[in-house]
């Protein structure tokens, strides 16, 4: 039976390689840090289980950022918990940001990031955490850049009417 | 290249991965040099945090890969009634403190994790001490440095509102008052303690019982976890 699964010793290097990038980017997601470092130790857990197609990654660091995205995702879907108010060690301010990243549109695009659907997450994620253009984001998904353009529109569109005050007293996140 | 290299790509330039390409783009390029060097220094910041030792623990404490997840599920079945009985027994044999404090208050009711309780929302309450987290479902303590927040859990959609209420009747919202659904939820916010030493409560209940408490210093209408400070471990 082929090896599925990652030894602990080994997902500990990769931890201390990789866990600041794996823990920033489930914050950005979660928007909270112990939701955060639950995504990760979600994400290594998996790897201890089934993570052997780390090895022959072509870029590692993206494999495993593919990994903690879904943690991060189910984290707050499952837990559904509270995000109103950032805690006392939700470090935002220290954080480089990546020089194609809108902030402000980003910032408001994740907070909608419950309500896309499984593509327009993935497509959030690449464009407003990652920083890649409209053809990197159709080369990974399989869109032209075209259609990546009009997806973006949509879940720009989508995010600002969750947020408006409209529809946050009708439904809060 | 033209374009910035993706974020992922800069990041891994940041933890040591060979990228000729990458590099050749942030030789050249202002913006992406600065983002590199916030990368190199968030990194170097991580790796003196407690963070990244917590998460180590976390993994060295993780069930193996394999069949070990779903005999934990098995335990918690078997276990749950154990420790449902364990809490009933916790609930009969102690009473609540009289009105307006005292160090023991009600105990809330444990359960086994995933196993639904239909009553009053069952609270724990976090505490981070030099990186280490710890969980208490009754008496808190905390020392200088401390950070603290409220888990707390409903079987149905619950108002619910959680502080820290001092015996000098500061009151220190942690959980804003919202309606909860049912699963388990953490405050937005945490409190950190400064070497003043603190004593009190931490409370949580429905907003109208939460502001009362905080009006009279009765306690009778939250669930209330005594809280007191330790100058030294």
């Amino acid at each position: 039976m082929p090896e599925t699964g990652l030894g602990r010793e080994e997902v500990g290097r990769i931890y201390e390689r990789y866990g600041c990038f794996l823990r920033r980017r489930a914050w950005l997601i979660t928007r909270d840090a112990a939701l955060a470092e639950d995504a990760v130790h979600e994400a290594l857990v998996k790897l201890m289980k089934s993570g052997a197609g780390y090895r022959s990654a072509d870029h590692p660091l993206r494999w495993l950022h593919a990994v903690v995205d879904r943690s991060s995702i189910d984290q707050l879907r499952r837990g559904k918990r509270l995000r109103t108010a950032a805690a006392l060690d939700d470090p935002v301010a220290r954080r480089a940001e990546h020089p194609d990243v809108d902030i402000e549109a980003r910032d408001s695009v994740l907070k909608a990031l419950g309500t896309l659907g499984e593509v327009d997450q993935r497509i959030a994620i690449l464009s407003f955490i990652d920083g890649m253009s409209q053809s990197q984001i159709g080369e990974e998904v399989g869109y032209s850049r075209v259609t990546v353009n009009k997806r973006l529109q949509t879940i720009r569109e989508s995010a600002r009417a969750f947020l408006s005050p409209e529809s946050s007293s009708e439904a809060a996140p | 290249m033209t374009e910035h290299p993706p974020s992922h790509r800069l990041e891994a330039l940041a933890a040591g991965d060979p990228d000729p390409d990458a590099e050749a783009h942030v030789a050249d390029c202002e913006a992406c040099r600065e983002y590199l060097d916030a990368l190199r220094e968030e990194l170097g910041a991580w790796r003196r945090s407690p963070a990244r030792e917590r998460g180590l623990e976390r993994l060295r404490e993780a069930a193996p890969a394999g069949s070990n997840v779903r005999y934990l599920r098995w335990a918690s079945i078997a276990a749950a009634p154990l420790l449902v009985a364990a809490a009933l027994m916790l609930f009969i044999g102690r009473k609540p403190s009289p009105a307006g404090g005292g160090t023991s208050a009600v105990p809330p009711v444990t359960a086994a994790p995933g196993l639904r309780f239909k009553g009053p929302p069952e609270v724990a309450v976090v505490v981070e001490h030099a990186g280490v987290q710890h969980r208490f479902t009754g008496a808190v303590v905390v020392r200088a440095g401390d950070r603290l927040r409220v888990e707390v859990s409903v079987a149905r959609p619950t108002p619910i509102a959680a502080g820290v209420l001092t015996r000098d009747h500061h009151y220190v919202p942690l959980l804003l008052p919202a309606e909860l659904d049912a699963g388990t939820h953490f405050s937005g916010k945490a409190a950190q303690f400064d070497a003043e030493p603190t004593t009190g409560w931490v409370i949580v209940g429905s907003p109208d019982a939460v502001r009362a408490a905080q009006a009279t210093g009765q306690l009778s209408g939250v669930t209330a976890l005594p809280l007191s400070y330790a100058s030294r471990r």
